[in-house]
C-alpha cells in the first residue's frame, strides 16, 4: 500500500516536473517563434491583423534583409574567424610555454596576465579607443582583430595552462632528449593532445566575438567594413516602421551562423560548463 | 693592467654616448618648438577677403573681397586700384599676356577687368549664381559654374565677347569647375560625391565616385593633375583619365567643413581651408605637417612662385613659405630618426656603463647568458606580451593616470594635458548623472542577482530531477538552445515586444481586455528601467542554468539516498542537501552577474539610449557618451576607474564570505 502510493506520488511528481519546465520552455521560446513569425509576414499584415498566422509567406523579406546584410555578415566571419584562430593559437602557445616550460621570471610573467583577470572592459574602453586613432588603425578590422586577439588570450591561456600541466611531462622531456625542438613539440604534441580545451576556446571565443557590439560600434566607423550585430542595428533603426518584415528577418538571419555552430558544437558547450568549468 | 685599460675604454664610451644623449634630446626639443610658417603681409583690404589672383609679369596681386570691391596691390603692397561689384567675388583668373583679370562675382556677372587701371571691359549676365570660373589660357573661352539652387545647376561656356557657347544643365549642385590641361574637355565636382570629366558637348567621358559632397576643385599647378576636396577635409588627386592617384584626409578631433583647397607651386604639399578656419597642410606622404586655426573662415588659397597666399574673412592677406614647408618636412623626417636615437642611445650609454664597471659587467654577462639559455621561451611568448602592451598594459596605464586629467578631445597632445586632482570625481556628483546611473544600476543589480538565484535553479533543479536520460537530454539542450540568438537580436527583439502599436505585451493586453494596461513601456519614464529589467523574461540564463545543473549532477548519490533514507520531504532535501552543495556554483554565477551587470550597457543604449528624459541612465552608458559624443576622455576614465574599483570590491566582499563559509 505505502509502495504504490510512493510510485504515484513519483509519478505525479514527474509529470509536474515536465509540465512546469515545459512552460518555461515555451515562455522562453515566444520571443523566438515570435521573431520567426514576424519575419515572413508583410507589413499589412504585422499591423492589421497582428494575431494571424502569416497565410501568405513573405519570403521577399529574406530577400531584401540578406541582400542588405550580407557584406557585413562576409566582414563578421572573416574577422571572427581570423581573431579566433590567433587568439587559440596565442592562447596554446602561452599555455605551453607556462605549463611546459622552465625560465627565470616565469611566475611574474604568469601573475602579470592573471592580473588582467581583473582588469573590466570598462577600465580600458576610453584609452582603447582613443589608442586605435593613435595606432593609426582606427576604422580597419585591426581595430576589432588585435584587442579582441589581446583580450580573447588572457582567458585562453590561462585554460590551456591548466590543461596541459596534465599532459605527462615525461613525453615532453623524451621528445627533446630525441632533439626535438619546442616549436615541434609545441604544434605536434601539446596542440594535438590538447584538442578538447582548444575546441572550447575555440568555440567560446567566437560566440563572444560574434556577439560583440560596443567595440565594433566604437571603432568601425565605415558601414562597408561593419560586424553583423552593428550593421543588424542599424538596418533596424532604417526599416524602423516601415519595413518590420525585413528587419525580423534580419535577426533571423544573424542568428543563423551562432545556431550552426552551436549545433555543432553543442555537447562540447555543455559538457565543458556543467563539468570542469566550475570547482569553487 | 690591460684589463683596466679596456674598463678605461668603456668608461669613455659611456661618456660619449652620454653625451649625445643629451644633444639629441636638445634637438629633438629645438625642432619640435613649433615656428608659425603664417605670416602676415602688407596687403590689408580692411573687407572680408574673398578670394586671390596674381599677375606674374608685373606681379600685382588681386583681392577680390565679400564686400563687393575687388582690388589690386602692387609689389609694394601699394593700392593700384579698386572696382566694385554688385556681390561678392568668388574667383579670379588672370592672363598676363592679355592684362585682363575674368573675375566671377555672385551678383550672376563675369566680369573682365583691366589688369592695369581697374576698369571693366565686359561684362557677361549669367543669370545664376556663379560658383566657379575658368578660362582658357589663351582667353578664347570662358568656363562658369552657376545655379539657382542645389538641384538646378549648369555648366556655362561663354567666348571671351560674352556669347553663350554651350549650356549644360545639371540636377546637382557644382562647386568646383576646370578645363582639362589641354583644354578640350571640362572636369567639375558636385555635391552628391562625383567627380565628372565631360566634353565641350556635354558628353560624359569618365566619373568618380567619392564619400561626401565635393566643394573644391583645383588644378596642381597647370598639371594633368587635379585635387578635389571633400567637405570633410579629405581630398582626392586624379590625373587627367580619371584615375584615383591619391588621397588623404587631415588629422582633426573637430568635425570641419571644408572649404577650399590649394597646392604649392611644386604640388609637393595640399593646404586644405575650412570654414572654421583650420587650416592644414598634408605633404604627398599624406602626413600632416602643419595645422593652424586663424581666426576666420579660409576662402582662397593661391601659390605664387615660392609662396602660398592664403585669405580668410578678414582684411589680412596670409602667406606661407613653401621653403619653410620643406623644412617642415624635413624635421619630420628627422624626429623619427631622433626618437630612434633618444632610446637607442641611452640605452647603449647604459650598457657601455654597465661593461665599465666590474661588478655591473659581471651581472650584465649573467643576465645575457640565462637569457639566452632560454631564449625559446621568451621567443615564444613574444606575440603575447606585445599584444598585452600596446592593447591591454598601456590602455590601463592610460586609464588609472589620465582618469586624473582633463583629458578630452580638446586637449589632446601631451603638453596640452594637464593634471586636474579629483576634478573629474567630483563632476560625477555634481553633474547628476552618474548618481542618477548609480540608482538605476543598484535596481538592475538587486533584479539581476534575483533573476540569477530563481529561475536558472529552478530549471536546473527540474531538470535534474527528471527521471529518464533521454529527457533530461533534451530539455537540456531546449533550454540552451535560445543562447544561439546573438544578444543584440534579442535586445532588440524585445525592443519589438514593447512596442506601443504592434508589441506583443501591449497586443496581448488587449486581447484579453485590459487595454487600461496598455502602456509606451520604453517611452514612459515610470516604466522604461521596469520594462529594460523585465526583458529576457523567463530569465532563464543558459551559462547560469548549465552551471548550476552541473553542481546539482556532481552531488555525491549517497548523501541523496541517505535523506531519502531519512524520509525527508523533497521540498527539506532540496534546501538542505541540494541547494547547499551548489553554494559555490551560486557564488560564482552571484560574481559573474554583478561585474556584467556592472559594466552592461549595450541593452539600455539600444532600448532607450538612457531615456526618456535620464529615467534609464547607467553609469556604463555616461561612460560611453563622454568617451565617444562628448570627447571627454579624462572624466570617461574616471568613470571607468570608479567602475572598477566598485567591481573590485564586490568581488572581494563575495570571495570573503567564501572564505568565511569554507
Amino acid at each position: 500500500m505505502i509502495k504504490q502510493s510512493r510510485k504515484f506520488k513519483s509519478a505525479s511528481f514527474q509529470a509536474a516536473v515536465a509540465v512546469i519546465a515545459f512552460v518555461f520552455l515555451l515562455l522562453a521560446f515566444i520571443p523566438i517563434i515570435l521573431m520567426l513569425i514576424l519575419s515572413v509576414k508583410s507589413n499589412a499584415q504585422i499591423y492589421n491583423d497582428f494575431w494571424s498566422l502569416p497565410t501568405q509567406l513573405h519570403w521577399g523579406n529574406y530577400n531584401k534583409a540578406i541582400g542588405m546584410l550580407i557584406p557585413n555578415m562576409i566582414n563578421t566571419m572573416v574577422v571572427v574567424s581570423i581573431a579566433t584562430l590567433i587568439t587559440t593559437l596565442l592562447s596554446a602557445n602561452g599555455g605551453y610555454v607556462f605549463a611546459k616550460l622552465n625560465f627565470p621570471g616565469k611566475n611574474f610573467l604568469f601573475l602579470a596576465i592573471l592580473a588582467l583577470m581583473m582588469v573590466p572592459g570598462v577600465l580600458t574602453l576610453t584609452p582603447q579607443y582613443t589608442l586605435m586613432q593613435t595606432y593609426g588603425i582606427y576604422n580597419t578590422w585591426w581595430a576589432l582583430i588585435l584587442p579582441w586577439v589581446s583580450g580573447g588570450q588572457v582567458f585562453g591561456i590561462l585554460l590551456c595552462r591548466t590543461f596541459m600541466a596534465e599532459l605527462p611531462t615525461e613525453v615532453f622531456e623524451s621528445a627533446r632528449i630525441d632533439g626535438c625542438s619546442e616549436l615541434k613539440a609545441l604544434f605536434k604534441m601539446a596542440i594535438p593532445l590538447s584538442k578538447p580545451i582548444l575546441a572550447t576556446i575555440v568555440v567560446m571565443k567566437m560566440i563572444d566575438y560574434y556577439n560583440d557590439f560596443i567595440w565594433p560600434l566604437m571603432a568601425i566607423e565605415s558601414n562597408s567594413k561593419q560586424v553583423i550585430t552593428v550593421a543588424i542595428r542599424v538596418f533596424q533603426s532604417a526599416a524602423g516602421t516601415i519595413d518590420i518584415g525585413s528587419m525580423v528577418a534580419g535577426f533571423v538571419f544573424a542568428t543563423i551562423p551562432l545556431l550552426i555552430l552551436f549545433s555543432g558544437t553543442s555537447r562540447l558547450y555543455m559538457e565543458g560548463l556543467t563539468s570542469g568549468a566550475v570547482k569553487g | 693592467m690591460k684589463r683596466s685599460k679596456l674598463y678605461r675604454r668603456w668608461f669613455y664610451l659611456t661618456i660619449v654616448l652620454a653625451l649625445l644623449s643629451i644633444s639629441t634630446v636638445l634637438f629633438f626639443y629645438i625642432i619640435n618648438k613649433r615656428t608659425d610658417i603664417v605670416k602676415g603681409t602688407k596687403i590689408n583690404t580692411s573687407l572680408q577677403n574673398n578670394s586671390l589672383g596674381y599677375d606674374e609679369e608685373k606681379k600685382i596681386t588681386l583681392v577680390g573681397t565679400y564686400n563687393n570691391k575687388l582690388l589690386a596691390y602692387d609689389e609694394e603692397s601699394r593700392l593700384l586700384w579698386s572696382m566694385e561689384g554688385r556681390g561678392p567675388f568668388r574667383q579670379l583668373v588672370v592672363n598676363s599676356q592679355k592684362r585682363v583679370v575674368y573675375a566671377g562675382n555672385e551678383d550672376n556677372f563675369v566680369y573682365t577687368v583691366d589688369l592695369d587701371t581697374g576698369e571693366i571691359l565686359h561684362s557677361i549676365d549669367v543669370e545664376r549664381r556663379i560658383y566657379d570660373i575658368d578660362v582658357t589660357r589663351g582667353g578664347e573661352e570662358i568656363l562658369v559654374s552657376a545655379g539657382v539652387n542645389t538641384a538646378k545647376h549648369n555648366i556655362l561656356i561663354y567666348s571671351s565677347e560674352g556669347e553663350l557657347i554651350n549650356n549644360l544643365p545639371y540636377k546637382t549642385q557644382i562647386k568646383g569647375v576646370s578645363y582639362s590641361a589641354d583644354e578640350t574637355n571640362i572636369i567639375f565636382v558636385n555635391n552628391r560625391g562625383e567627380i565628372i570629366k565631360i566634353d565641350k558637348e556635354g558628353q560624359e567621358l569618365g566619373k568618380i565616385k567619392t564619400k561626401y559632397e565635393l566643394v573644391d576643385l583645383t588644378q596642381i599647378n597647370e598639371s594633368e593633375h587635379y585635387a578635389a576636396l571633400l567637405s570633410d577635409g579629405s581630398f582626392a588627386i586624379i590625373d587627367e583619365n580619371m584615375n584615383l592617384i591619391g588621397s588623404g584626409k587631415p588629422k582633426t578631433d573637430y568635425t570641419v567643413t571644408a572649404e577650399v583647397l590649394g597646392t604649392d607651386a611644386q604640388g609637393e604639399h595640399i593646404i586644405i581651408g575650412t570654414k572654421e578656419g583650420f587650416l592644414y597642410i598634408l605633404n604627398r606622404q599624406n602626413q600632416q605637417i602643419f595645422s593652424t586655426r586663424l581666426m576666420n573662415t579660409v576662402t582662397g588659397i593661391m601659390s605664387v612662385d615660392q609662396e602660398i597666399y592664403i585669405s580668410s574673412l578678414s582684411g589680412n592677406v596670409l602667406k606661407i613659405d613653401s621653403g619653410s614647408l620643406n623644412l617642415i618636412d624635413m624635421q619630420i623626417r628627422l624626429r623619427g630618426v631622433l626618437q630612434a636615437l633618444m632610446i637607442i642611445f641611452p640605452v647603449m650609454a647604459l650598457f657601455s656603463l654597465c661593461m665599465a664597471i666590474q661588478k655591473a659587467r659581471q651581472v650584465l654577462y649573467r643576465i645575457g647568458k640565462t637569457l639566452y639559455k632560454h631564449r625559446i621561451p621568451y621567443l615564444l611568448l613574444l606575440p603575447t606580451f606585445l599584444l598585452l602592451i600596446f592593447f591591454n598594459y598601456t590602455p590601463v596605464f592610460i586609464a588609472v593616470t589620465r582618469a586624473f586629467t582633463n583629458w578630452s578631445k580638446d586637449f589632446n597632445t601631451l603638453a596640452e594635458i594637464k593634471f586636474v586632482g579629483l576634478d573629474n570625481f567630483r563632476i560625477m556628483i555634481s553633474e547628476g548623472y552618474f548618481l542618477i546611473g548609480l540608482g538605476n544600476l543598484a535596481l538592475m543589480l538587486v533584479f539581476g542577482i534575483l533573476k540569477i538565484l530563481t529561475v536558472p535553479v529552478l530549471i536546473a533543479w527540474l531538470v535534474y530531477s527528471m527521471n529518464g536520460a533521454r529527457e533530461k537530454f533534451v530539455f537540456r539542450f531546449l533550454f540552451v538552445l535560445p543562447m544561439v540568438v546573438p544578444g543584440i537580436v534579442s535586445t532588440l527583439m524585445w525592443q519589438q515586444i514593447y512596442d506601443p502599436t504592434i508589441g506583443l505585451i501591449n497586443q496581448v493586453l488587449g486581447k484579453v481586455g485590459l487595454e487600461n494596461l496598455q502602456r509606451v513601456w520604453l517611452g514612459n519614464p515610470k516604466t522604461a528601467i521596469w520594462a529594460i529589467i523585465f526583458m529576457g523574461f523567463p530569465f532563464i540564463n543558459a551559462l547560469a542554468f548549465l552551471v548550476y545543473y552541473g553542481g546539482f549532477i556532481s552531488i555525491d548519490a549517497s548523501l541523496m539516498e541517505a535523506s531519502k533514507v531519512d524520509g525527508a520531504t523533497r521540498w527539506k532535501v532540496f534546501w538542505s542537501v541540494q541547494l547547499p552543495m551548489i553554494s559555490a556554483q551560486i557564488k560564482m554565477m552571484i560574481v559573474l552577474t554583478f561585474i556584467g551587470i556592472v559594466q552592461d550597457f549595450s541593452s539600455v543604449y539600444i532600448l532607450t539610449g538612457g531615456g526618456p528624459g535620464t529615467s534609464t541612465y547607467v553609469p556604463g552608458l555616461e561612460l560611453y557618451y563622454n568617451a565617444t559624443k562628448f570627447g571627454r576622455y579624462g572624466y570617461a576614465c574616471a568613470l571607468g576607474l570608479v567602475m572598477f574599483v566598485f567591481i573590485m570590491i564586490g568581488t572581494i566582499i563575495n570571495m570573503r564570505s567564501k572564505a568565511k563559509n569554507d
